[in-house]
């Protein structure tokens, strides 16, 4: 009886392993769904500590840490405008409580987070909207400054915080979500332009004030939270490029640092890329590391 | 004289030989003091032939389960299974300090390689070890790192390749430390596989809401289906040889419905139920008590010790937590304690008194 049993054991490890290699293979056969290089503006470095010596690339999207779109210092949600009550309705949350319900609210914010797939646009139409709508911006705290509505201070910063994003931020933004990542392909089908990767998207009811509304808006808004491969794990064969990367261009003496001078002379020092990677994304929609290699300072301006 | 049998068969598994040699100890003892008050006098042929008869069963289970027939002996099989499970813990936390830091140094197919490999020789370890010690703590401590190594395979597959996680490897991780369990009735495999099924369960029953699996954890509510099908899987799966194996899955069945129901109320806000948060707490407060209340009644009725005890000891947790909440805020402090004090005073004299009703033997 207990050698029938130890039996079963093995052939689960073993079967358990097949599948999982097999699902590998699958995902990594045939024509890969998108193939892009990226840079390190794109795919951060991570080093393990001492005790792990495993790397990684993180992979950055337009969603900051903080969930934010960083447009000059102004907090906006305005890379995922896109998402809005009908995207959520197609991604399957129930929306049909009117918000003027008073027990609305209530059921919208107990809504838990679900598992799509997001698109993500590398350098396209959405950078250049992104781009168009910073200098706007930054045209609109001009005026403000020069009416003194704001301090000098508030807009330099903003100013040299935007040189900085133009050249050093993530050139991927999320442009859509969808639960069926074939028909996502079918929409977007160039696939050295647009990702396809699993993602967590939430539903946030907004209940406050928009700017220049006099009195509170209430409406539903997506977010896509996560995206669920981001850390890219480093095969050894790719890590000799890494592994001898020159310093940061955010250090002192680095030839990957630029430095901007705004009109007051102060000085922003801005990182260029030192590494370029072609990512491929499967038929499963997982990614992995195809190639990796160096570029000179100032290979990408 | 009647004639004497050979010794029983031996029992199947180490429980039922441990509590036969504990019911040999115990018969001695009363004997010695029934016969020290001059109750009942067996005469010398027949308190040879019953020590002869209780050491020949002894020494057969002392051979073949390695029991213990004294309480120095238990207590220190006491202290060998907490240095078993000390030790199954530093040993899987050393494989996987050890994994990390040398992976990133190794090419993939050898990263693979070691961790398919590694589950494959500690289950191997694991019935060199079970041949050759029959208490089976050396075994159970490789069994432990076995499972670890199978944690590790499936986690680090997935990083490697960077592949979506599913909740499907907590079953696959379960049913590994299942068969573990089953194939030589260690019960620390059991509590890994019924934990590592919880989550399985609890996940599934999660996504069933639509939502992303691994929020699972956002919603109580999810644990209390797989608690609830863990504490009635003994009712249809019979276990005709390992007889304690049923007391773990009730237990552990009950374990997170209890927590479950403890937390949503105190932060009802969690809970799936569109309700204001006090109501959701209400609710689930009078829950807990029932609950508490039926877990006691069924303990005792079916003699599950262990059942009983978590009742008894989730009721006080429910009554302390509502005393807290009505009385801690205005109350002295000094008061507040003199009462809870006094309240467990009561409870004992409650018990007490079910306590001294008739009830059958031990279960």
């Amino acid at each position: 009886m207990r050698g029938k049993v130890l039996i079963a054991a093995l052939a689960l490890v073993a079967g358990t392993d097949a599948w999982v290699l097999v699902g590998v293979a699958r995902n990594r056969t045939g024509a890969p769904d998108a193939v892009l290089e990226l840079n390190e503006r794109e795919l951060g470095l991570r080093r393990g500590r001492e005790e792990n010596t495993g790397v990684s690339l993180y992979l950055r999207t337009s969603i900051s840490s903080y969930g934010y779109f960083d447009l000059g210092g102004k907090d906006r949600w305005t890379s995922q405008e896109w998402f809005d009550r009908a995207k959520l309705e197609e991604l399957g949350f129930d929306c049909s409580a009117p918000l003027d319900d008073p027990g609305a609210l209530l059921r919208y914010r107990k809504m838990l987070p679900k598992e799509v797939f997001a698109v993500a646009e590398f350098g396209g139409g959405a950078w250049d909207d992104w781009r168009a709508a910073g200098e706007e911006h930054l045209a609109g705290l001009l005026d403000e400054f020069e009416a003194g509505r704001i301090e000098e201070r508030e807009y330099r910063t903003a100013v040299r915080r935007f040189a900085r994003a133009a050249k050093a931020r993530s050139r991927l933004i999320l442009i859509d979500a969808g639960t069926d990542p074939e028909s996502l392909r079918k929409k977007y089908p160039e696939r050295d332009r647009y990702l396809i990767l699993p993602a967590v998207a939430r539903l946030i009811p907004y209940d406050g004030w928009d700017d220049g509304e006099e009195r509170k808006v209430a409406r539903l808004e997506g977010r896509i939270s996560d995206i669920l491969v981001s850390d890219i794990h480093v095969p050894l064969r790719h890590r000799p490029v890494l592994d001898t990367l020159p310093p940061s261009g955010d250090e002192e003496g680095s030839p990957y640092g630029r430095i901007f001078i705004d009109e007051m002379g102060e000085e922003t020092r801005i990182p260029m890329p030192r590494y370029a990677v072609t990512l491929k994304v499967g038929r499963r929609n997982e990614p992995w590391i195809d190639a990796i290699r160096p570029l000179e300072p100032g290979e990408t301006e | 004289m009647t004639d004497r049998q050979d010794p029983k068969p031996p029992t199947r598994n180490k429980g039922d030989a441990q509590r036969r040699a504990d019911q040999i100890a115990a018969f001695r003892a009363e004997l010695d003091q029934l016969q020290r008050e001059g109750v009942m006098i067996l005469s010398l042929d027949q308190q040879r032939e019953v020590e002869t008869h209780h050491a020949a069963v002894l020494e057969q289970l002392r051979g073949l389960f390695d029991v213990d027939t004294t309480t120095a002996e238990k207590q220190m099989s006491w202290g060998m299974r907490i240095a078993s499970f000390i030790g199954a813990l530093a040993f899987s936390a050393a494989i996987f300090l050890f994994f990390f830091r040398f992976w990133g140094l190794l090419g993939t197919p050898a990263q693979v390689g070691i961790l398919v490999a590694g589950p494959l020789l500690a289950l191997a370890g694991t019935e060199f070890a079970a041949r050759r010690e029959r208490t089976l703590y050396l075994a159970a401590l490789i069994g432990l790192v076995a499972i670890a190594c199978f944690v590790l395979n499936l986690s680090v597959l997935g990083t490697i390749f960077n592949i979506r996680p599913t909740q499907n490897a907590f079953l696959a991780w379960s049913a590994f430390a299942f068969l573990l369990a089953y194939a030589y009735g260690v019960r620390i495999f059991l509590v890994a596989g019924i934990l590592s099924f919880m989550g399985f369960l609890s996940a599934t029953v999660g996504t069933w809401s639509g939502c992303y699996w691994l929020s699972f954890g956002e919603r109580p509510e999810n644990f209390l289906p797989a608690g609830i099908v863990l504490f009635l899987l003994p009712a249809f799966v019979p276990h005709r040889r390992l007889h304690d194996f049923p007391g773990f899955y009730r237990i552990f069945g009950l374990l997170p419905v209890f927590i479950g129901i403890l937390i949503l109320s105190n932060w009802g806000g969690i809970s799936y139920l569109l309700l204001p948060a006090g109501t959701v707490e209400i609710l689930y407060q009078v829950a807990g008590f029932l609950l508490a209340g039926l877990t006691i009644w069924a303990g005792i009725r079916w003699q599950w010790t262990g059942v009983t005890n978590l009742g008894s000891t989730f009721l006080v947790l429910f009554l302390y937590t509502k005393f807290f909440d009505w009385w801690w805020d205005w109350m002295p402090k000094y008061l507040f304690f003199l009462l809870l004090g006094a309240i467990a005073v009561l409870l004992l004299v409650v018990l007490r008194r079910l306590r001294g009703r008739p009830v059958g033997g031990a279960a």
